[in-house]
């Protein structure tokens, strides 16, 4: 292993044991507390009692916790979909960003938990409801992130589209969508967790699935042990899905940490002798 | 040189913002001959910039009549080369690609733009780097692949807005050195926007000199230097005579003291 190589590893080690380090130290803080003082388990049951809670019903917990996450991941795709079409929409024509932007905002300063109600009588009981409040939730930080990042194209690059006689699907396709990119990608993941927080909210409000009623039956019964269990997985659930979309943004930006681009050998080959003839004669 | 112009610029004027604005060019008439590389020579925020961006139908003149092969300029025309001072490359595409673009925006992309597009890189000693993201390449690499990419589809006319303006002295001589040769190739028509009297001189068949805002044209000189040029031409006695001339025109207009 190169020097290089080894600093690599070294640093790809070091930034998964500093946060495991700081969750530990969360961990011990948290049971030291309880033990010191003493607290009553139906305030705050020891970090050891929520494991314990986690491994009598793994199956159960892990049932409840798909329901959550489908829910936040179909209120998600959602808004990602819908909110960067509209982001299109207005930054594309004046017109509409007029008509609909301010209209936009105003439907969004309302408080999506006093929609929530209203959902239930529009679309039952099932999981629709929670789908959409999900949704509501999520959908703004998409679209002003969207918004903002089509908007900041370098005036030059503009120009240049405009001399090269660009059509408007080109240059959205080829330069704003990928100018863009950073900013939808920061907006997305602000949604994600909103997406998240959207689907609890909605179980609140009726449900008969998901960590959100877990939480909410645990707490009528004192089940102190089992609302933190529920809120253990969920910040468990935050974590990943955020992961999942920093993933996506890496694989969707390669330009951002590559210096050059991945290309099949064949083609590289293709090329190299194109060049080298082409060389040779040049020289002729 | 009796060519119709290809160019026509008849008392052509820019004032943006209204009457009461800022007036950038005020009666430019100015042809310009197929073939010819032509400089704008002129101060800072004298119009140069202003003056290119009507030829290339990005900004309309707000009097006066510009034409181009005989066609008023409403919107950019087809097959224009450009290159910025800025190199406005898109950092998402790899270097192949960004020269490439020309054609995706034209329409589509076919082997022959590939291979036009390597032997261009090639020919500016860039055919290692065709999959390299921009990022990864220096300031005068950046502009050479701008330049590529507005020769890709051999535009019989290409703009330049001060594209080494933001280079070291030493990758600014060699870019001169390629774009030169790169002219030689092609004979295209150039318009060329820059402040350095060298770097005219040493490109042009003629210089237009501009005054200080509203610009206008004050001198209009063609050179009578080799047709091949050598950097060190610019040690040579005829070159000196038309340096000082230059010189002397921004002097006269109080740009330079001493
Ligand atoms: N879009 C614009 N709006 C208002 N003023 C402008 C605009 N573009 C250029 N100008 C003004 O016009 C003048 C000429 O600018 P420019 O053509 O860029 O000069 P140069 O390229 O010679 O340095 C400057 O005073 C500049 O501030
Ligand atoms: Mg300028």
């Amino acid at each position: 292993m190169s020097a290089t190589e080894t600093r690599a590893t070294a640093a790809r080690w070091r930034s998964l044991m500093l946060p495991a380090c700081g969750g530990l130290a969360f961990l011990v803080t948290w049971d030291l507390v309880v033990r010191l003082l003493q607290v009553p388990a139906y305030l705050i049951p020891a970090p050891l009692a929520v494991w314990t809670e986690l491994a009598s019903f793994p199956l159960w917990f892990a049932q409840q916790t798909l329901y959550t996450a489908a829910v936040a991941l179909a209120g998600f795709v959602s808004a990602a979909v819908l909110g960067f079409l509209f982001a299109v929409v207005i930054t594309e024509s004046r017109l509409l960003d007029r008509l609909f932007f301010p209209l936009f905002v105003a439907l969004n300063s309302v408080p999506k938990v006093a929609i929530a109600p209203l959902f239930l009588i529009w679309f039952g009981t099932g999981s629709l409801p929670k789908v959409a409040i999900s949704f509501l939730v999520a959908v703004f930080a998409v679209v002003i992130d969207s918004a903002l990042g089509l908007r900041s194209v370098h005036p030059d690059v503009l120009d240049l589209a405009k001399a090269l006689r660009g059509s408007r699907l080109k240059v959205l396709l080829r330069v704003k969508l990928f100018a863009a990119m950073p900013s939808i990608f920061a907006g997305l993941k602000v949604a994600m967790s909103l997406a998240l927080v959207g689907a609890i909210v909605g179980e609140f409000v009726s449900s008969q699935n998901g960590l959100g009623q877990v939480i909410l039956s645990a707490q009528g019964t004192f089940d102190t042990a089992r609302v933190f269990a529920a809120l253990a997985i969920l910040a468990v659930l935050g974590v990943a899905m955020i992961g999942a979309v920093d993933l996506a943004e890496r694989w969707a930006m390669p330009w951002q940490h590559a210096t050059v681009r991945r290309v099949k050998p064949a083609r590289r080959q293709a090329e190299a002798a194109w060049q080298a003839a082409s060389e040779r004669g040049a020289m002729r | 040189m009796l060519a119709v112009p290809l160019i026509a610029a008849q008392r052509v004027s820019k004032q943006f913002g209204g009457p009461t604005g800022v007036l950038a060019l005020d009666g430019v008439t100015l042809d310009i001959r197929p073939g010819e590389f032509v400089s704008l020579l002129g101060p800072s925020g004298c119009g140069k910039s202003t003056f290119l961006r009507c030829l290339a139908g990005l900004e309309k003149p707000t009097g006066g009549a510009l034409t181009l092969a005989g066609a008023p300029i409403a919107r950019p025309p087809e097959q224009l080369g450009i290159a910025l001072q800025r190199d406005a490359l898109l950092e998402w595409l790899d270097v192949l690609d960004n020269v490439l673009l020309p054609a995706d925006f034209g329409g589509r992309v076919q082997q022959k733009h590939v291979d036009r597009a390597m032997e261009l890189l090639r020919m500016v000693g860039l055919g290692e780097f065709l999959h390299h993201y921009p990022r990864a390449l220096s300031g005068g690499m950046r502009q050479r692949v701008a330049i590529c990419r507005a020769l890709l589809l051999d535009p019989p006319l290409l703009l330049m807005d001060e594209p080494f303006g933001a280079l070291d002295a030493l990758t600014r001589d060699q870019l001169n050195v390629d774009l030169h040769r790169l002219w030689l190739a092609r004979r295209m028509t150039v318009v060329f926007v820059t402040h350095s009297i060298v770097e005219a001189l040493f490109l042009s068949t003629r210089v237009v000199v501009f005054s200080p805002r509203p610009g206008r044209p004050v001198d209009d000189v063609v050179l009578d230097l080799p047709e091949h040029r050598l950097l060190a031409m610019r040690e040579t006695p005829e070159f000196g005579v038309y340096a000082r001339r230059m010189r002397a025109q921004f002097e006269a207009m109080g740009l330079i003291h001493e």
